[in-house]
């Protein structure tokens, strides 16, 4: 909790923010608050009066309308940033680290790789960046060939 | 004596077992829940247990769950949903009127503002299906002092030494879910709801209700 090394956090974007179709719990400070979902409190996509939002992401693994409540606790406390990804940029992350890295991202780390590839370009060259590749694509693809040869 | 106690009373006195119907608020919609509750209160209900519909109904089968959907979709909200009980309380000075609910749609209203609002519109109880007695601090306090009866579900699956520690915090009567699954209608009653009903009698001081799975009168009957 106490180091120094930044912590940030890339949620679902879906088909972006104002769309409404989205995974976005932090981002979407119109229907992202407070709430209790299926036994948890945490951020919760909601109404003004608590009913649940449906969410949308090309990644089945973010496709919720709550998020994990250790996100809110180091969201609160300052200690991690969130951002989010679109799926489109998630899919185009998704076919770079395939193919450069021969490493089949799941879609839901392929989000952080595209928040990363952004991130990058603010560091210097001495700076270390870690991504979490929280889950392997094999899984993915099935779903992924429904967009192959198409552009995204 | 609450509106529970002395309901149950009668309901023994006749030696009866008391109607409990319950409908989801707003479903279909506004005017035709109007008409429906006007209804169950002409009917002989002894009863009410009222639903506020909630996207997510976890406890919940198919035929609440498709209630809860058309209720939102035709605009339904918490403060709609109170005016509705309020025209139900206005029928009928002494029914008791139970409220199911979701968590999140008191916490998001505010504890404390949903229960006063409740009883301002004629709730008598709330049970609310997503909290369990260990999450239950935070409402009790605010049930005892807007006099709302809190309640609590006893299912087939709580031991003695559970169903104690949930009686003793429960008010009004206990909920006792007939059968380990979520609502909607079954062709029997299930075999667990008697073996329940009987092992919770022998400590309960509370009236003890029937719920989940019930679909016609006919077990009850005989």
């Amino acid at each position: 909790m106490n180091d120094n090394v930044e912590l940030i956090g890339v949620e679902a974007g879906g088909k972006g923010i104002k769309s409404g179709k989205h995974a976005a719990r932090f981002s979407d400070r119109k229907t992202g608050r407070v709430g209790v979902l299926h036994g948890t409190k945490t951020f919760v996509l909601q109404d003004k009066f608590g009913q649940i939002m449906n969410t949308h992401s090309v990644s089945a693994g973010l496709d919720y309308s709550a998020v994990g409540p250790e996100h809110s606790m180091l969201r609160k406390k300052g200690r991690a940033l969130y951002t989010y990804a679109t799926d489109k940029e998630a899919l185009n992350s998704f076919r770079l680290v395939s193919r450069v890295e021969g490493i089949i991202p799941a879609l839901e780390s392929a989000h952080a790789v595209a928040f990363a590839l952004k991130y990058a370009r603010k560091c210097s060259k001495e700076d270390v960046l870690l991504i979490n590749m929280s889950g392997r694509g094999d899984k993915d693809l099935e779903y992924i060939s429904r967009f192959a040869g198409k552009k995204t | 004596m609450s509106r529970y106690q002395k309901r149950f009373l009668e309901v023994r006195k006749r030696n009866e077992i008391a109607f409990v119907p319950f409908v989801v608020l707003g479903d279909p919609d506004y005017a035709a829940s109007k008409e429906i509750i006007r209804v169950l209160v002409g009917s002989g209900a002894d009863v009410l247990e009222l639903g506020l519909p909630f996207s997510d109904p976890i406890a919940d089968g198919k035929t609440i769950q498709a209630a809860d959907q058309r209720s939102i979709s035709s605009g339904m909200n918490t403060l709609k949903a109170f005016e509705l009980i309020k025209f139900a309380r206005s029928l009928d000075r002494d029914i008791p009127i139970g409220l199911l609910v979701y968590f999140n749609l008191v916490f998001s209203l505010g504890i404390e503002e949903f229960y006063r609002m409740a009883k301002a519109a004629g709730v008598d109880g709330i049970l609310i299906a997503d909290m369990p007695i260990e999450e239950s601090g935070q409402v009790l306090g605010v049930a005892e002092k807007q006099g709302i009866d809190q309640i609590f579900l006893i299912a087939p699956t709580t031991d003695n030494k559970r169903a104690k520690a949930i009686l003793s915090k429960s008010r009004g009567f206990a909920y006792l879910v007939s059968l380990t699954g979520i609502t909607g209608e079954r062709k029997k009653l299930s075999p667990e709801a008697l073996s329940l009903v009987r092992r919770v009698k022998k400590f309960s001081k509370l009236p003890l209700c029937l719920g989940f799975g019930i679909s016609n009168r006919r077990p009850f009957v005989s």
